[in-house]
């Protein structure tokens, strides 16, 4: 997993800490008697007992003032010589608090209160280790439930297929009525999908003077002539692109109307499909380190990978057991990178 | 991305300032939604709504996560600024805290009674005030916190305060000692 970097940081500086705390307080009950032995002793002890606290090399007396110049000068040799980073800064945020979806989405919904809830999206961006100059991410997805419906959709087809159509999301649909009116200038919609029956008959029309300028023109090359046009309509309104820029992956993943279950589902698959993403970059090494759910007037908050909190009130209350349970939980896709 | 670390101290203000103060009201349940009507521009009276749409409305939003809160602003400069409140008679569904097979139609909640609150030329605790006489709401407030997080702040404070001392003491000494070296070259020269 992504945090087993993050820990091994943190095992790393505990050890060291508690050791110059300790120090001190070790060290007083003996510096009377430390003090007293000091002039007639050798240095040698003097030097066991120091080395006993610190790995550093005690210092003999009196060259104090050009050791340090020394060390300075070779400090600043070190970083000269200090390698640019390869990869994007990760962070160790394992004992910070984080946020089931449910309780993000409450005060997501409070900082956004009166805004439009078609136009306000809600939006993840999923922090991921990786080199600089490597390959990046980058893909499209469709998300269960889709984010961007403004576009409006134009479906040539009658009987059970118009039926279909108008279902699936499709705004205009018909056949003769709908050419007359594109002919008198009616153009309200941003595709067009033609059904592959009634192809013949829409190419006598000669509407491809009015179509094809504004690109509008379906054709079986573009894959807008289709036998079942319902099944396309989906995937148009639904699909939205995604890729990697600074070794984050944002993407806008619902309108701010929709319900926790729609949002999480929505999660769910595209955090799925960029592990497998992940994992199809073979060469190097990619790893999900945070995944934070924000919008587009509100703070963003660190995803726990929960649904909902159970029992607890206070933001900064996190029990670890919890967050693990739930990393665990969320990191099913994950693992499989790692 | 910022670092979690600084990332989370920020948001720990924004949180407790959306969770505290003027605004956080617990409203009844009868009550289905809360309608905002007011201009773009704040001239003639229209500053006090603003600033109740920007500062108590999101504390309202928060702890009453049910009742729906539309603001419609207008592009004029004059005219009225009002708040509606809708009241129902219809209940909320009760099994939608458990939220599982909820995916059907949303209930539409229809609105028995309305009551206005005029806003022009108000404060936003003004208008806040009458909201919570009008509705019966109750006030919230947050629980205290624990006396050892109150114990570490306090420690924390006066650790803070005593490392600012000592750098101000510091800089004191610098600075007399700059001034003495310029005097002494002003009287040399």
């Amino acid at each position: 997993m992504a945090s087993s970097i993050s820990i091994c940081r943190a095992c790393l500086t505990r050890p060291s800490t508690t050791l110059m705390g300790s120090t001190p307080r070790l060290l007083r009950p003996t510096s009377d008697i430390q003090r007293l032995l000091l002039p007639t002793t050798s240095t040698v002890q003097s030097l066991i007992l120091t080395s006993a606290f610190s790995t550093t090399p005690a210092l003999p007396a009196g060259g104090g003032a050009v050791n340090r110049a020394k060390m300075k000068s070779s400090k600043l040799k070190q970083t000269k010589k200090k390698k640019a980073k390869t990869h994007f800064k990760i962070w160790n945020h394992a004992e910070l608090p984080k946020y089931a979806l449910t309780e993000a989405m409450r005060y997501i919904r409070a900082f956004e209160v009166g805004n439009d809830l078609r136009q306000a999206k809600y939006d993840l961006a999923v922090k991921i280790y990786t080199v600089k100059n490597g390959p990046a991410v980058k893909n499209r997805i469709q998300l269960p439930k889709a984010v961007n419906t403004d576009i409006r959709i134009c479906v040539f087809a009658d009987g059970k297929k118009a039926e279909a159509a108008r279902e699936a999301g499709a705004v205009v649909v018909g056949t003769k009525d709908v050419w007359e009116q594109i002919k008198e200038g009616v153009i309200n919609f941003d595709r067009v999908i033609c059904a592959s029956d009634v192809f013949q008959e829409f190419q006598k029309t000669g509407l491809g003077r009015v179509l094809g300028p504004r690109g509008l023109m379906p054709s079986p090359r573009t894959g807008t002539v289709v036998t079942n046009p319902a099944a396309i309509i989906s995937a148009m309104i639904g699909a939205s692109e995604y890729r990697e820029r600074q070794g984050v992956v944002r993407i806008a993943i619902g309108q701010l109307g929709f319900t926790p279950d729609e949002l999480r589902d929505n999660i769910k698959v595209f955090m799925d499909q960029l592990a497998k993403d992940l994992a199809r970059i073979e060469d190097f090494d990619k790893r999900i380190n945070e995944v934070v759910l924000g919008s587009t007037h509100s703070p963003s908050f660190s995803l726990s990978g929960e649904f909902e909190n159970i029992g607890r009130e206070e933001d900064f209350d996190i029990t670890p057991e919890a967050v693990e349970g739930a990393e665990a939980t969320e990191a099913t896709p994950v693992a499989a990178v790692a | 991305m910022p670092s979690p670390t600084s990332r989370l101290r920020w948001l720990r203000a924004k949180l407790y300032s959306v969770r505290n103060g003027t605004g956080a009201a617990i409203l009844p349940p009868n009550i289905s939604r809360i309608a905002l009507s007011f201009n773009y521009k704040s001239n003639n009276g229209h500053m006090g709504p603003r600033k109740f749409f920007r500062e108590c409305l999101p504390r309202l939003k928060y702890h009453n996560p049910e009742v729906d809160m539309t603001v419609l602003r207008k592009d004029a400069l004059e005219g009225p600024a009002t708040l509606t409140i809708h009241f129902t008679d219809t209940p909320l569904p009760a099994d939608s805290k458990s939220g599982k097979k909820k995916q059907a139609a949303p209930i539409v909640r229809e609105t028995s009674s309305t009551i206005d609150i005029d806003m022009l030329n108000r404060y936003p605790d003004d208008i806040m005030a009458e909201l919570v006489e009008k509705t019966s709401a109750t006030l919230y407030s947050e629980p205290p916190r624990p006396k050892e997080l109150e114990e570490e702040a306090e420690y924390l404070a006066v650790k803070r305060e005593n490392e600012l001392k000592e750098k101000y003491k510091l800089q004191r000494a610098d600075r007399r000692k700059n001034k003495d070296d310029k005097l002494k070259d002003a009287i040399l020269a």
